[in-house]
């Protein structure tokens, strides 16, 4: 086994199972769709509101891929092989979500730009919009791989899971809408991207490290 | 012929939810030696090489390889050795050639082929996991040692879901090994029938 060989398969194993991804989408699009339609589908609401409202959707769909990220393979004794295999854990565990975040974060730069036009986004703030995804959603698999790889040897894992990592997931949001509603109102947004790519890094760095620690406590 | 001189384990103690296991089990496999561990179910036979392998604490016990005490986790005793468990230890996204060439990927494919071909799963190459048997994702599992290098052979219940022709392949293949140098640890219910081992009770 080695680093690319393990990169490969799990791009293939994501391929084969890509109904999860596509869940993961419809997900988000279903969220986007039903906030216009349960409040108030006139621009004056929602302009201001798009931001918000497309950032908690990534959220949430990405909290929807990454709930069985490690399950399967915890099942069928992959996990085992991998701790075994010699290789860094950490490293396998950084392609591992690296494989997810691509798979996932393509498709919603694909759909950002329609829905932000369906909730009357100024296109102006589309760009910063697509900078926050850029810069935030890593931070959003880093921290969500821990909690998936903490639950994995739970039955019922999935709600703990979100309980575990949603506080998590605040500043990212906070920072991210605020961003977008500061470009609307004119103001300088650049250091509010600063932090979300703060926090990002600081997920980089902490995260394959705790993700591998709660995959060693759970394969026994 | 393999680098491994022996393998030497030594007073080990683990405790597994309420209860101390393996109780000081000790003992030593030479270069070319089967040791075969036996015991009653939930006597301990997993936890035992999950403890060695350093997925479990130990609360007590040494290893030493060749002669030299490990530090655990032992990277030395990882590199060296092979283990095959419970979990198949396959992907069942993939198909079997892609899991194989996913453990080996130095391995020519028709190395693979020629592999599948002896534990007579070549129809099933291509197939996805999710196709396949009890015993025909066993085989392919097992299909790892014939590919691989390693001198140490961890095998947790080998003979499980197998039929009476691969058991005697998998003999016959584990006669190889040890002929060669290597060291086989097998924890099984059945005794082996054509090889001499060293027999250690739980």
């Amino acid at each position: 086994m080695t680093y690319l060989s393990y990169f490969k398969a799990e791009c293939l194993a994501l391929f084969r199972t890509k109904q999860r991804v596509v869940n993961a989408l419809l997900f988000f699009v279903m969220v986007v769709v039903l906030f216009p339609l349960g409040i108030d589908p006139s621009a004056d609401f929602l302009s201001p509101a798009a931001g918000g409202i497309i950032w908690c959707a990534v959220a949430l769909s990405v909290i929807v891929s990454l709930e069985s990220m490690f399950k399967e393979n915890y099942v069928d004794g992959v996990l085992t092989q991998l701790i075994l295999s010699g290789l860094s854990l950490p490293w396998l565990m950084l392609i591992k979500v690296g494989v997810y975040w691509g798979a996932m974060v393509l498709p919603l730069l694909i759909l950002t730009p329609i829905f932000s036009e369906m909730l009357f986004l100024p296109s102006d703030s589309l760009w910063v919009l697509i900078s926050t995804l850029l810069l935030g959603s890593p931070g959003l698999f880093l921290i969500g791989s821990i909690g998936a790889a903490l639950t994995v040897s739970l039955k019922q894992g999935a709600m703990l899971m979100v309980l575990l990592i949603l506080p998590f997931y605040f500043p990212i949001i906070i920072f991210s809408s605020a961003a977008i509603k500061a470009v609307q109102l004119g103001m300088p947004y650049g250091g509010l991207l600063a932090l979300i790519a703060a926090i990002s890094l600081l997920a980089l760095v902490v995260s394959p490290v705790m993700t591998s620690l709660c995959i060693k406590a759970s394969v026994r | 012929m393999y680098s491994v001189a022996s393998l030497t384990i030594s007073d080990f103690l683990v405790e597994r939810g309420e209860s101390d296991l393996l109780n000081g089990l000790s003992f030593s496999a030479r270069s070319g030696e089967i040791v075969h561990i036996s015991g009653a179910n939930g006597a301990g036979k997993s936890t035992f090489f999950k403890a060695l392998l350093g997925l479990l604490p130990l609360l007590n016990g040494t290893i030493s390889l060749n002669g030299e005490v490990l530090v655990r986790p032992a990277q030395s005793l990882l590199s060296k050795s092979l283990y095959i468990g419970h979990g198949v230890g396959l992907n069942a996204a993939l198909t079997v050639m892609e899991n194989l060439s996913w453990y080996f990927p130095e391995c020519h494919i028709s190395r693979f082929q020629l592999v599948l071909k002896e534990l007579s799963m070549s129809a099933f190459a291509e197939a996805q996991l999710q196709q396949l048997s009890a015993g025909q994702l066993r085989r392919v599992a097992l299909a790892r040692l014939w590919l691989s290098d390693k001198p140490i052979w961890l095998l947790d219940e080998p003979f499980t879901a197998l039929d009476q022709t691969l058991i005697s392949q998998l003999e016959a293949k584990m006669a190889d090994h040890i002929s060669a140098g290597g060291i086989i640890i097998l924890a099984s219910h059945l005794p082996l029938k054509s090889l001499p081992f060293q027999r250690v009770e739980l």
